[in-house]
Formats: C-alpha cells, sequence, structure tokens
C-alpha cells in the first residue's frame, strides 16, 4: 500500500503487487468510501484489510479520507460550503484520481455507513460506476441526523437543535450541511439500470427492503446480505485483542458481479505531501520492514528541533478520536515545532506484528516501547534533537513505559493516563469498574434492582469485588509506604514512584493531565494522594486537571485548552522565572 | 399502542436488545424503572435506536429539539407511545 494525496485529501492505494499486475489499465478499481466520525474510527484497521483483500483479487484500491476529516486538509469544506458538499465532491476527485492513475474505465464503489451513502449518490451520477457495495450504509440522512444530534446531547449533556447547525465530535456541520444530509433519502435514488449493487446489513429493516426493492425496480441488480464476519467493522472494543472484519463474502460477489477485467501497467504515484496552512505533513513508513507508519507534521519555513511523537489513543487511527491528534500537531506546527502521529504496530495504518496481520493489538497488552525507538530512530535520521511523546489514555500508559525504555525521549505529555502498570484483576475489568468505588458500590447496594442486577449477572459481582479488592490494597500498600516514608523510614517505592523518579533523574519533564472525575484519576491517586506535596519530589513533574475536557479530548473547546497547556509545558513557559525545576534541553544524542 | 401493526413497546424493547447484541454489550435486566445510562447501553446505543425507530416506525419525537432526554427505560417507551397517539 501506498501513501497518496490528492486535491488535499490524503489516502492509500493498494495494489495488486503480489498478483504480478500491478495496474488494471482498462479493467476496474474500487473506491472505498469510509464511514464518517465515530465509524470511521471503529473501521479504519478493517478497511486497510479489505483494500489489502481486494488488491490481491486483482482490484487497485484506494481508501481516502474526505476532506476535513482525519489527515485531510480542512480548506475544501470552506470552499464548498460546507461539510456534505466538500465531501461528495471530494468522492468524484477520488474517483477521478483513481481512474487516471490506475487507468481503471470502471470503478465500484465501497461504502460505509455514511459513506454507503456518499458512494450511492455518486453510483446515481456518474457513468462510469459498475458497481456498489454498501455496509450498513446509511440510508435516510434525516434519521441519520437525529442519532448524530441525540449522541451529542447525551454526550455533552446540552440540548442540540439540527436546524440551527450541529456540533458533533469534530464536526460543526453548518445549517445548509444538516439539510443537504437530512433531504436525502436512498429510497429515491440508487444505483442506476445495470449496476450490481449488494447491501450488507447488521440486521433485517423495513427500510433496506424498500430500498432494495426500489432500486431493482430501476433495473439496478441488487443482492442483500447478512453481517456474517463484519461486526469488528462496527463495534467498540476496548481493550482486547480482536480479529478483524473478514471480507471473503464480499471479494466472492465482487469476483462474481464486476470480474476483473483490466490488463496490467505500471502505476506510477508522486511522493505524497499535504500542506494545510502553516504546515508540511509527510507520510512516512518505517520500522521493520517498514510496517510502522506515521504523518510527520513540520512547520513551514522553520526548522525545528524539538518533535512531539503523537502516538495512538486507546486503539483509534494516528489521527485521534476527533481528530485531536491532527488538531495538536498542526497547532505545533504552528508554534513551530514538529510532530509524528503515529499508530502502534496492528493498529491504524500500521501492520501488526507477523502472524498477527489480521488483528487488532491489544490497548495494553503489547510492549510499544520498541515501535516508539524506531520512530525515534527515523525522526533522528530526518535530523530531529529534542524528542517528546504525547499520549492519552492507554498513549499515554505507552509514553510512560517507552520513557523508561528510550532515554532519548525528553518530555512525557501525559493525558488521561489510564495506570501505571497492568491490574491483577485485568486491565478492562479495572477500567469497566474502577468508578465503582467502595463507597459508591455500598450506596448502591441497598436499592432492590441493584441487587437484583448483580445476582442475575455473577460474573460481573465477583469481577467487582476482584477490582475492588486490587484497589484497596494498592491503597493500603502505598499509605503504609507513605506513612513510613514520614517516619523517616526509606520502603521501598512503588512502581509508579521508582519509575518518576528515575524519569526525573534523567531530567525528563512530565505532565500529566486529566479531565474531571474521579475515575480518570484513580490510578494516578493510588500513587500520589496528595499531588501538590509529593510531586516536588520528583523535579520535572507537574499534575493539572482541565475541568472542560472529556475522556478522550471529543470536545473542541477543552481540547484546545488542553493543547495551550502542553505547548506552554513543551515550552517551559509553565515555570515561573527562578523557581521550580529548572528547564533544560537534553544533549544531542549520537 | 401500535403502530404500523407493531406494537410500540415491543418493538422498543427488541431495538434495545439488538442494538446491544451489535455492540457487544451487556444490559441490565430491562423494566420500567431502569435508568437508560445503567441499562448497559452507551451514548451511541442510545442514538442509533433513535435513528431505528424513526425509520422503522415513522416515529421522530425529538424532532422538535425541545425535548429533554429520557432518563428511564420507562420514560423512553412513553415517549414514542405518546408520540404515536
Amino acid at each position: 500500500m501506498t501513501p497518496v494525496a490528492f486535491a488535499g485529501c490524503f489516502g492509500w492505494l493498494h495494489t495488486p503487487v503480489a498478483t504480478g499486475r500491478p495496474g488494471t489499465g482498462g479493467g476496474v478499481a474500487v473506491l472505498i468510501c469510509p464511514g464518517i466520525a465515530y465509524d470511521a474510527l471503529l473501521s479504519h484497521a478493517s478497511l486497510r484489510l479489505l483494500a489489502d483483500d481486494l488488491a490481491e483479487a486483482g482490484y487497485p484500491t484506494l481508501r481516502f479520507d474526505y476532506p476535513g476529516t482525519a489527515d485531510s486538509c480542512d480548506e475544501a469544506v470552506e470552499r464548498a460550503g460546507g461539510h456534505w458538499g466538500a465531501w461528495r465532491q471530494g468522492v468524484d476527485e477520488a474517483a477521478d484520481w483513481l481512474k487516471a492513475t490506475t487507468g481503471a474505465r470502471r470503478l465500484v464503489l465501497c461504502g460505509l455507513r455514511g459513506g454507503g451513502m456518499l458512494a450511492t449518490l455518486a453510483a446515481a451520477e456518474r457513468g462510469d460506476v459498475a458497481g456498489l457495495v454498501l455496509l450498513a450504509p446509511v440510508l435516510r440522512g434525516q434519521s441519520y441526523m437525529r442519532q448524530l444530534q441525540v449522541e451529542a446531547q447525551i454526550r455533552t449533556g446540552r440540548e442540540a437543535t439540527p436546524t440551527e447547525g450541529l456540533v458533533y465530535r469534530e464536526f460543526d456541520f453548518n445549517p445548509a450541511t444538516v439539510a443537504a444530509i437530512s433531504a436525502v433519502d436512498l429510497r429515491t435514488v440508487g444505483p442506476k439500470a445495470g449496476q450490481k449493487a449488494v447491501i450488507y446489513s447488521q440486521a433485517e429493516s423495513r427500510l433496506t427492503s424498500e430500498c432494495a426493492e426500489a432500486w431493482k425496480a430501476a433495473g439496478a441488480d441488487v443482492q442483500t446480505c447478512g453481517w456474517e464476519d463484519m461486526e469488528p467493522l462496527l463495534r467498540h472494543h476496548i481493550v482486547d485483542e480482536t480479529s478483524l472484519a473478514d471480507f471473503s463474502n464480499l471479494v466472492y460477489w465482487l469476483r462474481q458481479a464486476v470480474p476483473q477485467t483490466g490488463q496490467g501497467m505500471s502505476i506510477s504515484v508522486p511522493p505524497a505531501e499535504l500542506r494545510p496552512p502553516g504546515c508540511i505533513e509527510t507520510p512516512l513508513r518505517f520500522g521493520n520492514q517498514d510496517r510502522l507508519f506515521g504523518m510527520l507534521c513540520r512547520p513551514v519555513g522553520k526548522m525545528s528541533e524539538t518533535v512531539v511523537i503523537i502516538g495512538n489513543g486507546g486503539r483509534d487511527p494516528h489521527y485521534g478520536a476527533a481528530r485531536h491528534a491532527v488538531a495538536f500537531a498542526r497547532r505545533l506546527a504552528r508554534e513551530g515545532i514538529a510532530s509524528l502521529r503515529m499508530d502502534f504496530a496492528g493498529l491504524g495504518d500500521s501492520i501488526g506484528p507477523p502472524g498477527q496481520e489480521r488483528v487488532l493489538t491489544h490497548m495494553l497488552g503489547l510492549d510499544r516501547s520498541a515501535d516508539i525507538s524506531a520512530a525515534i530512530d527515523m525522526l533522528e535520521r530526518q535530523g530531529f534533537r529534542r524528542f517528546a511523546m504525547e499520549g492519552l489514555c492507554a498513549g499515554a500508559y505507552h509514553a510512560f513505559h517507552g520513557a523508561l525504555a528510550d532515554p532519548r525521549l525528553s518530555v512525557l505529555l501525559l493525558i488521561n493516563l489510564p495506570m501505571f502498570t497492568l491490574p491483577d484483576a485485568g486491565a478492562l475489568e479495572y477500567l469497566t469498574w474502577r468508578e465503582m468505588s467502595p463507597t459508591v458500590f455500598l450506596r448502591k447496594l441497598p436499592r432492590l434492582g441493584s441487587w437484583i442486577s448483580l445476582l442475575q449477572r455473577r460474573r460481573d459481582l465477583g469481577t467487582i469485588l476482584r477490582v475492588q479488592s486490587d484497589r484497596v490494597r494498592r491503597q493500603i500498600v502505598n499509605r503504609l509506604r507513605g506513612i513510613a516514608v514520614r517516619l523517616g523510614l526509606a520502603p521501598k517505592p512503588s512502581f509508579a514512584q521508582a519509575a518518576l523518579a528515575s524519569l526525573s533523574a534523567r531530567g525528563v519533564r512530565t505532565l500529566f493531565v486529566f479531565s474531571r472525575g474521579d475515575a480518570e484519576l484513580d490510578a494516578f491517586r493510588q500513587e500520589f494522594s496528595e499531588p501538590d506535596r509529593e510531586l516536588v519530589a520528583y523535579p520535572g513533574a507537574a499534575r493539572r486537571i482541565v475541568q472542560e475536557i472529556d475522556h478522550d479530548l471529543t470536545l473542541v473547546a477543552g481540547r484546545e485548552i488542553v493543547e495551550t497547556v502542553m505547548i506552554d509545558f513543551l515550552e517551559a513557559r509553565d515555570i515561573p522565572s527562578g523557581k521550580g525545576p529548572v528547564y533544560r534541553p537534553r544533549a544531542v544524542l549520537a | 399502542m401500535s403502530i404500523a401493526g407493531k406494537d410500540i413497546r415491543d418493538f422498543i424493547l427488541g431495538q434495545v436488545q439488538s442494538v446491544a447484541r451489535q455492540q457487544k454489550k451487556t444490559l441490565a435486566p430491562l423494566s420500567d424503572e431502569l435508568p437508560l445510562l445503567e441499562s448497559g447501553l452507551d451514548s451511541l446505543c442510545i442514538a442509533i435506536i433513535v435513528a431505528n425507530l424513526d425509520d422503522e416506525l415513522g416515529l421522530d419525537p425529538f424532532a422538535s429539539g425541545t425535548v429533554d432526554m429520557p432518563v428511564t427505560l420507562g420514560d423512553f417507551i412513553r415517549l414514542y407511545e405518546h408520540g404515536a397517539a
């Protein structure tokens, strides 16, 4: 797969190299239209596999980010007067680029959720679409907008009135976009006579049947299929290693419905580069066999010695939930600082370890230090000399451990660090039940419903008890340790305390940022129950609580505050003159 | 109460179970008093159910933009039953 850029959009071209037919002059190519927002996050790695599978079956395949999404630039959104117009135009530009680059004469459009709606509209208008593959497509814009509105309302606690526009995660949809999406009803527009179409649905529905019937009546050849083996596309697996979606049925359908007829031709793609305002962004492959991926973002017209590595938050792809990694990277560039937003092995666009190419790797259970060091090696070759790392949630955990393993990291920006070590009760169990402190637990139990609920889910009761006993044990041990210190004894520090002391002794500056809420602070409080007093013992370490942010930085206003806090820390602007630890840039490493 | 030949309460409960299955969520025992956000469904699941109910039943009680988010499952069902009346 080769990174590509066109019309301000970033994408990946997967070509059938394995078959010895690198192109398809005169034949068929596939354009993948991803989902939008959360749907895109969940499905990113699976769609990479789909593109690989299609390429292996002989179809050059392009997957790309719509304007204003993921790694693509934003300017087209403004030019088009809103997201929907820009996305529809983006699909057309991607289709034209794919044909021009591969020599294909016919296209198959493959769309997921909102991308299914965009693909269908393009199929209805273009004269070169032979096939349409729809994965749990959005069929009515009005109900889709209601879904986004309700989700936004629950998440933010604020009423949303879509007629006045809609703020949903990273998007600020203007009223025209809301109206345009709401107006689409695929019962009235669909594939044309002669086009082949298949709809994969998560569940039978009246609407899907009505669309299929309407399209058949218009002369299209339409098939509906179940969702077997595709669950991972749209399911949120929090922690555990999980298989990605299996597209065998889809590839089989495509081979039968729109067989490849093209001849091999050489494909030449210029090196990809994006130019968002004030930045130059270059996609880079690195590490063992170039299996890792990252997007280097540099400031225009300024040489930066410092580079901030931005790891995956949870298991989201490198651009981050609500694009927070992209926003931070471009903000850093405007401040004159470079960054690399990267995928750890087996996440996003980085290929998993050998033998694990078709799985989404574990959020916490895999040591990412080697990936981080590989990124630093590559960045050193690019000329960078000072290395910082930002991490959100699991990304913070990996950054902390990465800094312990690689002495070249000199600044850590850790947001909502969930734990310092993997808990005995299991990471997922701890994350699920950490909010259920013993006090809350006991307060809830007198309710009859709670008892019934817990007794009917005995496994949960056992898990809660295990997690809580683990938490209580840690708290007791740490309090005893604190008492021993006050008595002048020198107890063995915990892992977290020893690790932070080691980083501090090395001159590493570490910023812990937390959103509001007991759950977020739980692991940190277990180690540093009085941070203002205790962190003094660790020069360079600081903790901030930012009330305005949510766990995964999807609220844009709060996110900007955190960015400022982190940049100030990175540049040591937060240290009053003559007070606190003195910031010294680390010496250049050979 | 029914619409398009479907009992609204049964249809909503069926949707809750179907979406929970799709999203691999473990549901608490369903009752009218169960707070929606303690049911095992997250904000995405609830939003998907609202969209499905609009598509399948043609009911959209949130269209006015002035409806408060129901707190319990019973409130949620009653909102739709009221909308169909």
